[in-house]
C-alpha cells in the first residue's frame, strides 16, 4: 500500500524538486489542483475504492511550499496525467487496498520507472528500501556530489525508544574478544 | 609450585574477572541509558564517517538563536525551509529543564541529535500542527514532568513561537489519529516512548498537545 502511493507521490514530488533549500513559496492554483487530486485518491473519492494515508499530502504540500519556483499549467497538467497513469494502472490490477503490496513485480517496476524517468530531469532518485517497506527520494548536487534526502514515506510514528545499536557493536567485540583471548589461552596451555 | 600463587589465580579467574566483566557491561549500559557512552562512541565513529565522504555526517544549522519582536506575521520569503536534517530551531520549556535542538526530520541518525519534526508536519507558523518526536532517554524524558498548562517555546529564525500544553495521552503507535496532522490550526505536537525509562521497544507513545498562543504567522503574497 505505502510502496504504491510512495509512487504517486513520487511522481508530483519529482516534478517540484531543484535544490534541498528554498524560501518557502505559496501554492498557486495548478499545483493546488495537483494536490486537490491526491487528496481525491487518498480519502477513496477518485472512482475507485482505494484509501491511501491523506498526511502524505500533506507532506506534498510542504514540498509545493519549499519551492521557489511555481508549477505552470502545462507541467501540473503532465503531472496529473502521470499520477493518473500511475493509479490507472493500480485500478487495474484489480488489487483491494490491503492486498497492492502484492501487485506484481512488472507492475512495481514500470511504477518506479516512471518517478525515475521524472526524478532524472531533477537529479532526484527513487528507491525503494524493501527491509524498511519505505520509499526514499534523494537529491544529487551535481557540483558538490552531496546527496540529500528530500522525502520519506516511512512511518510517521518513530521508535523513540532506548537506542542500543552502539551497546550491541561494543559488546560484540568484546564478546570477540574474549574469545580470541580464551583461544590464545589454551594454545598457550596446551603448548606448555 | 606452591598451592599459593595457584589460588590466587584460581581467584583471579573464577571472581575477579567476571566481577570485571560484570561492571563493564553495567557501566555501559548505564553509560548508554543516560546516553552519554552512545554520543561519545558515536562521536568517536563520525570521524570515519566524515573521512569517507558521507554527506549525511553532519548537516549545517540554520538555527542563529532565539529571535523576539517579530510581529504578528513574518513574510515567507524570509523563512527558510530547511534541508533534511538540518537543526532549524530550539525546544524549550522552562519549567520542566527541557531544551532540546528540533531538526527538519525525524530519520533514526537525526533522533540521535535531538528532536526531529516529521516532514508530513508543518514549521511553525504556518498553519498547521508541527510534529516532533524525541528519545525517551535524551531530552525528551523530561517530558514526564509535563503538565496541563505548561508553556513551551519554539525558538526559530522567523520568531518565537509559545504553545500551551491542553493535554497528554499515553497511547500505542496504531491508535495516533493521522487526521491532527491536517487541521488547519497551528499546534505542537511532541511525543517520546512510554514508559519514560522503559530498556526495552515499545510500542506505546507519550503524547503531548499545546496550542499556539504566541508567535508570527507566516504569510505569502
Amino acid at each position: 500500500m505505502k510502496k504504491v502511493f510512495a509512487i504517486l507521490l513520487a511522481v508530483l514530488m519529482l516534478s517540484t524538486l531543484c535544490l534541498p533549500a528554498f524560501a518557502a513559496s505559496d501554492i498557486n492554483a495548478d499545483e493546488q489542483r495537483i494536490l486537490d487530486l491526491l487528496e481525491e485518491i487518498a480519502t477513496g473519492h477518485h472512482g475507485a475504492d482505494m484509501e491511501l494515508h491523506a498526511v502524505d499530502v500533506n507532506q506534498a504540500k510542504a514540498f509545493f511550499m519549499k519551492n521557489e519556483i511555481d508549477i505552470p499549467e502545462e507541467d501540473a497538467d503532465a503531472i496529473i496525467a502521470e499520477v493518473e497513469k500511475a493509479f490507472d494502472l493500480v485500478v487495474k490490477s484489480g488489487l483491494k487496498e490491503e492486498d497492492l503490496g502484492k501487485l506484481d513485480a512488472e507492475d512495481k517496476e514500470e511504477l518506479l520507472a516512471i518517478a525515475n524517468e521524472a526524478g532524472s530531469y531533477v537529479n532526484v532518485t527513487v528507491s525503494y528500501d524493501a527491509a524498511e517497506h519505505e520509499t526514499h527520494f534523494v537529491y544529487t548536487d551535481d557540483e558538490t556530489g552531496e546527496t540529500t534526502v528530500v522525502g520519506t514515506t516511512s512511518n510517521i510514528i518513530k521508535v523513540t525508544g532506548a537506542d542500543y545499536t552502539m551497546l550491541f557493536v561494543v559488546l560484540s567485540a568484546a564478546v570477540l574478544a574474549v574469545a580470541a583471548l580464551a583461544v590464545v589461552v589454551k594454545k598457550t596451555a596446551c603448548a606448555k | 609450585m606452591s598451592k599459593r600463587p595457584l589460588m590466587a589465580k584460581k581467584i583471579a579467574a573464577y571472581v575477579g574477572m567476571p566481577l570485571l566483566f560484570s561492571l563493564i557491561i553495567a557501566g555501559l549500559i548505564g553509560g548508554l541509558y543516560v546516553g552519554v557512552l552512545e554520543d561519545r562512541l558515536a562521536d568517536g565513529l563520525s570521524v570515519f564517517f566524515a573521512a569517507s565522504g558521507n554527506s549525511d555526517a553532519e548537516p549545517e544549522s540554520l538555527y542563529d538563536g532565539p529571535v523576539m519582536g517579530i510581529g504578528e506575521t513574518v513574510d515567507a520569503e524570509k523563512v527558510t525551509i530547511p534541508a533534511f536534517g538540518t537543526q532549524y530551531a530550539e525546544i524549550v520549556c522552562e519549567r520542566i529543564g527541557l531544551q532540546c535542538p528540533l531538526y527538519y526530520g525525524d530519520s533514526d541518525s537525526v533522533l540521535k541529535k535531538g528532536a526531529g519534526q516529521t516532514l508530513k508536519s508543518m514549521m511553525p507558523g504556518f498553519g498547521q500542527p508541527t510534529m516532533a518526536s524525541g528519545h525517551n532517554n535524551r531530552e525528551f524524558n523530561r517530558l514526564k514532568n509535563i503538565v496541563e498548562g505548561d508553556v513551551i517555546q519554539v525558538h526559530t529564525n522567523y520568531g518565537t513561537y509559545e504553545y500551551e500544553v491542553s493535554g497528554t495521552e499515553v497511547i500505542t503507535i496504531t491508535e495516533f489519529d493521522e487526521q491532527l496532522l491536517l487541521e488547519k490550526r497551528d499546534r505542537l505536537i511532541l511525543y517520546t516512548c512510554y514508559p519514560f525509562d522503559t530498556l526495552g521497544l515499545t510500542r506505546n507513545r507519550f503524547f503531548v498537545y499545546a496550542e499556539k498562543i504566541a508567535g508570527p504567522t507566516v504569510v505569502f503574497h
